[in-house]
């Protein structure tokens, strides 16, 4: 049942402690949300997770194996695929070759053509765009792609970074059903969001981080409902 | 007159080219100009040398000593760079390490081979061409031809192949690449392959061409094709095949006009000209550098 499980996960750079004994857990099949302002590590904590820091001390558990301290190739290949926040594309390759490169871990070619025109039946935008320098693409287009080359490596997890920073509203909504879409195909969603309003809507369960813990953790309806989230997060609240 | 120097140019300048690649490719996938290049240049001549005085035959001999220079090539970043870029230690910490093994390279080729000057097997029994009047040997034009045809296999490796795929992201972002599932050790460890057994086979053809080699013999051939790969912008394929071009030929040409003693500084004179015009180098752009 639990697909990704934290224990107790402690990370810091130098002397300063990033992550101050943080546990969550992602169940198979739920959009799991995690929000929190500036600093309160849910960058560190993605980055714990993929591999790309190491922590110093705790678990991270992927499917009941411990996966902590495993190298971030080794860990996609285990079925978690990021999405980066902003700029997490490689600007200086094609679009079509971002997807490859997205596919890095699937060695069989029928399987990455297929999922190429999936991404492409899913993303119009990116199908028309295939041959263009993904730098010189616009940040929403920059977005769908981060999104759709984390597909590409046919994840059961799927972390998404902040993908409606620096969105315009209408194209944050279209993202918002994107992810919808993609949990409906049995993609398990562990998303981060400073846009807390819209990341509590769209999950069944969040975490609310501060300062390296997890200051409340819940359903989403009482968190939606809890004054200290509405006072913090949430701004007005009609 | 000046086509001689020209054909002599372009032979030797396909030669630096292939060099240049070697400083491009290491230096596209970690910023970091690679002194030792010079010494690994040396050492594929050197093993070429010794498996032949050990009777393996020419060809063979070539085969290892170009398999070998590449495995070095792969030792140096494994032992010394390696480790310093798990510690996140500036770029000069890398830079000053690899000119200290450049000299222990140099050195232990002392060691085993001694200082002096040796020869170099003929290649193949060479011939003289005359072409509109110009004196060229068969050497230069299968130094040239090989050399043409070893950028062209690289250029297309990187190109179209899905480990050139991989390269090419490492280059743009070491993070973005190994969360993608690339396994970014071997990419940087197949690049420093390609970049030693490269610059081992340029330095088989140019030792067949002159015929002598000794340990230091990678110092200004290096220096030169270091200058070639920043004259056309470095990390560019092509720019390095420009600049080697344009070294070998403006040093043959100069060789003949001034006298060879003079040929060395001529490399660098065009360098720093071109730089002063053109600071990224002849197709390198501003603000690619990665941050």
């Amino acid at each position: 049942m639990s697909l990704l499980k934290v224990v107790d996960l402690h990370t810091s750079y130098g002397k300063i402690k990033a992550l101050r004994g943080i546990s969550l857990e992602v169940n198979e099949g739920e959009i799991i949300s995690l929000i929190g302002s500036n600093g309160a590590g849910k960058s560190t904590l993605l980055g714990s997770i993929t591999g790309i820091v190491s922590p110093a001390s705790g678990k991270v558990l992927f499917e009941g194996k411990d996966i902590t301290n495993n190298r971030p190739n080794e860990i996609v290949r285990k079925g978690i695929s990021i999405s980066l926040e902003g700029r997490g594309i490689l600007p200086r390759l094609t679009v079509e070759e971002n997807l490859r490169v997205g596919a890095y871990s699937i060695s069989n070619k029928n399987e990455i053509k297929a999922a190429m025109e999936e991404m492409y039946q899913m993303f119009p935008r990116l199908a028309q765009r295939k041959k263009q320098l993904a730098g010189t693409m616009s940040g929403g287009e920059q977005q769908m792609l981060a999104i759709a080359r984390a597909l590409m490596s046919k994840p059961k997890l799927l972390l998404l970074d902040e993908p409606s920073l620096g969105l315009a509203p209408n194209l944050v909504k279209q993202i918002f059903q994107m992810i919808k879409d993609i949990n409906q195909k049995g993609i398990s969603i562990l998303l981060i969001e400073q846009n807390a309003t819209m990341a509590l809507r769209i999950a069944n369960r969040a975490y609310v981080l501060e300062n390296g813990i997890v200051k409340l953790s819940g359903t989403t309806e009482h968190l939606l409902n809890h004054s200290g989230v509405k006072k913090a997060y949430l701004g007005e609240v009609r | 007159m000046i086509l001689q120097q020209a054909f002599n140019g372009l032979a030797l300048g396909m030669a630096y080219a292939l060099i240049a690649v070697g400083y491009s490719l290491v230096f596209g996938i970690l910023r970091l100009v690679n002194f030792s290049h010079g010494s690994v240049y040396a050492f594929g001549a050197h093993m070429v040398i010794l498996f032949v005085s050990y009777h393996f035959g020419l060809a063979p001999a070539i085969i290892l000593g170009v398999v070998l220079t590449g495995l070095l090539g792969i030792l140096i970043d494994k032992m010394a760079l390696s480790p310093l870029r798990k510690k996140n230690s500036p770029g000069i910490s890398s830079l000053i390490t690899t000119i200290g093994i450049s000299y222990i390279i140099q050195n232990l080729l002392m060691m085993a081979f001694g200082s002096e000057k040796k020869t170099f097997p003929e290649l193949f029994p060479s011939k003289m061409i005359t072409i509109a009047g110009a004196q060229v040997s068969s050497m230069q034009i299968v130094m040239f031809i090989a050399s043409v045809i070893l950028l062209l296999v690289l250029t297309l490796l990187v190109k179209f192949t899905k480990i050139g795929l991989a390269m090419r992201s490492v280059e743009q972002s070491e993070k973005i690449a190994s969360l993608m599932g690339i396994n970014t050790n071997f990419i940087i460890a197949f690049t420093f392959f390609l970049g030693g057994a490269s610059a081992a086979i340029a330095s088989i053809l140019i030792s067949g061409y002159y015929q002598i080699v000794y340990p230091t013999m990678g110092f200004v051939v290096g220096l030169k094709a270091f200058a070639a790969a920043v004259l056309g912008g470095i990390g560019l394929f092509h720019g390095s095949i420009v600049g080697g071009l344009v070294i070998g030929v403006a040093e043959a040409i100069a060789a003949s006009l001034f006298g060879s003693a003079y040929r060395d500084s001529v490399a660098f004179i065009i360098l720093i000209l071109v730089l002063v015009i053109r600071p990224a180098g002849l197709f390198g752009k501003k603000g690619i550098e990665k941050v």
